[in-house]
């Protein structure tokens, strides 16, 4: 029996003054997929979250988040959009950015936070390991923390789905491999699609790979094949620049 | 000094800066949280094109300021979206008109000029009971509307975009949110006038901003110093014989300075 994607778009495509932007693209997210959607900067991966999130309508195609049209079903998913977007000099505590990600399922006028709303919230500050932070103010926070907030606002309403933009951008090294174990966790109790241009994210945790570069090269699994990077980077001098050369030869070679 | 709280004019005076201060101490926070403030001083100077109608039509000129601030609130936020136009420009546009249309519905209405001077800096202790009244309800309106929409209005204010993929009627919400201001502008015309609205619905909402992390916690102080400014601002103006408008926003700006300045000290 065949699973129901979760995440499903067909044939899509999208211009922008005149220029294509995406092109025929055709993705299945099945339930439990790691997905990394990698690609150079410009390639539309941002471009092609919003379309599935309903932020942008496609000139052509159809999307399908679980079962429904995006506008339905969009705040069922966990959206964690890109740091650099944000303002985070804003007067907000922890608790109360992470409070913010349940808004979306309360009904009725007056929408109050109750003792509920507040333990899913201590939940989802204990599965990013940032409890101690929760009163604090976010413009005190450094970047890596920051985007641990956002994470959390995303998962607390518990999402089948996560969706990350550029998870890593403002996280440090070190962090870094400590960030992927805690996706790593996530993976197993929910589906992940992860958009960024880090190519070397994909040897850990990720369970399937695709390029975009305007048009989307899928291999279903986690290996990247040299066509993938060939149709998405063009040139195998630009994987060079984004510094993660010798990982990319060597899955390569394993392949072989 | 306390012998002048006896007359009826400083008591309204008085009066009528703490209701100014409650309305700008919760839309200045907004405004400034989310850095509208160049949005305000569009919608405050289209109120100056209700003010020439009112008087061409010869009705009440606050009742034509308010139409005319919330329709160029509702134009503008409907603008935004619908014509793809920048905010920046269609502030430029509003601002510019504004001021045109009522300088031409002033010049073209027989009779006395009125006092424009009024209009533009206010004069807080003329401040007529009727007035007092008019303040109240906008007080009322906007306290009602922001206690309950207030987790709302965070949410859009701070992430619009997280708040689309939550389905919250995002737009919805920032139109309410320039309704409010425009109804701030015009009480606060009687206040400190057009050209000094954008001063107090800023300097209360910054300097706090700069002692608190928490939206609620903004608030209270932008009201409690939006009070003390007024207060200190008319019992100055009214010793010292100079314009209350004027002397309101010094004062705020004078404590402005004092927590940059300090700030600045602290981190070097």
């Amino acid at each position: 029996m065949e699973e129901v994607p979760v995440i499903e778009v067909a044939d899509l495509w999208l211009k922008r003054k005149g220029e294509v932007i995406l092109e025929g693209i055709n993705l299945k997210i099945l339930p439990g997929d790691f997905y990394a959607i990698i690609g150079p900067n410009g390639g539309g991966k941002t471009t092609l979250l919003k379309v599935i999130l309903g932020l942008i309508p496609p000139d052509r195609g159809i999307v399908r988040i679980l079962g429904g049209s995006p506008y339905e079903k969009r705040h069922l998913l966990g959206y964690v959009p890109q740091l650099r977007t944000f303002d985070f000099h804003y007067p907000v505590s922890v608790r109360e950015m992470v409070l913010s990600g349940l808004l979306g399922r309360k009904t009725g006028i007056l929408k109050r936070f109750n003792a509920h709303d507040l333990v899913l919230a201590d939940k989802a500050l204990a599965t990013m390991g940032i409890s101690h932070l929760a009163d604090r103010a976010i413009r005190d926070l450094s970047g890596g923390e920051q985007q641990r907030v956002v994470i959390a606002r995303a998962l607390v309403g518990d999402p089948q789905v996560l969706l990350l933009d550029e998870p890593t951008v403002f996280v440090d090294a070190p962090t870094e491999t400590q960030f992927y174990d805690i996706l790593g966790n996530l993976a197993r109790t929910m589906t992940i699609v992860m958009v960024t241009h880090d190519i070397g994210v994909i040897v850990s945790h990720v369970t399937k790979v695709a390029c975009l570069n305007r048009r989307l090269f899928t291999h279903d699994s986690q290996e990247l094949t040299e066509d993938m990077i060939q149709g998405a980077y063009q040139c195998p001098v630009d994987i060079i620049a984004h510094g993660h050369p010798h990982r990319v030869l060597r899955e390569h070679k394993k392949e072989e | 000094m306390f012998s002048l709280l006896s007359y009826t004019f400083f008591q309204n005076a008085v009066l009528a800066g703490i209701l100014a201060s409650i309305a700008c101490g919760i839309i200045g926070t907004f405004v400034v949280i989310r850095r509208m403030v160049a949005v305000s001083g569009g919608i405050s100077h289209a109120a100056f094109g209700g003010i020439g109608l009112g008087y061409f039509l010869g009705i009440e000129p606050l009742l034509g300021a308010l139409g005319f601030t919330v329709g160029a609130a509702l134009t503008m936020g409907e603008l935004e979206h619908r014509a793809e136009q920048h905010m920046d420009t269609l502030i430029g546009a509003v601002w510019a008109t504004g001021m045109a249309i009522g300088i031409l519905f002033i010049y073209i209405t027989p009779g006395f000029a009125p006092d424009l001077f009024g209009y533009l800096f206010g004069n807080i202790l003329l401040v007529p009971q009727s007035d007092l009244l008019l303040m109240l309800v906008l007080v009322a309106i906007i306290v009602l509307t922001v206690g309950i929409l207030f987790n709302d209005l965070v949410a859009v204010t701070f992430d619009e975009e997280y708040a689309t993929v939550i389905n919250l009627p995002v737009e919805r919400l920032m139109l309410i949110l320039l309704v409010l201001i425009a109804l701030t502008v015009v009480m606060l015309i009687q206040v400190v006038g057009i050209i000094l609205v954008i001063a107090l619905l800023t300097l209360p909402a910054a300097i706090s901003r700069e002692c608190t992390g928490r939206v609620r916690t903004m608030i209270l102080y932008a009201v409690l110093l939006g009070i003390a400014f007024t207060t200190t601002g008319i019992f100055l103006s009214a010793f010292l014989n100079i314009p209350s408008g004027a002397t309101i926003i010094l004062v705020s700006a004078a404590a402005y300075a004092g927590v940059l300045v300090k700030k600045h000290l602290a981190i070097c």
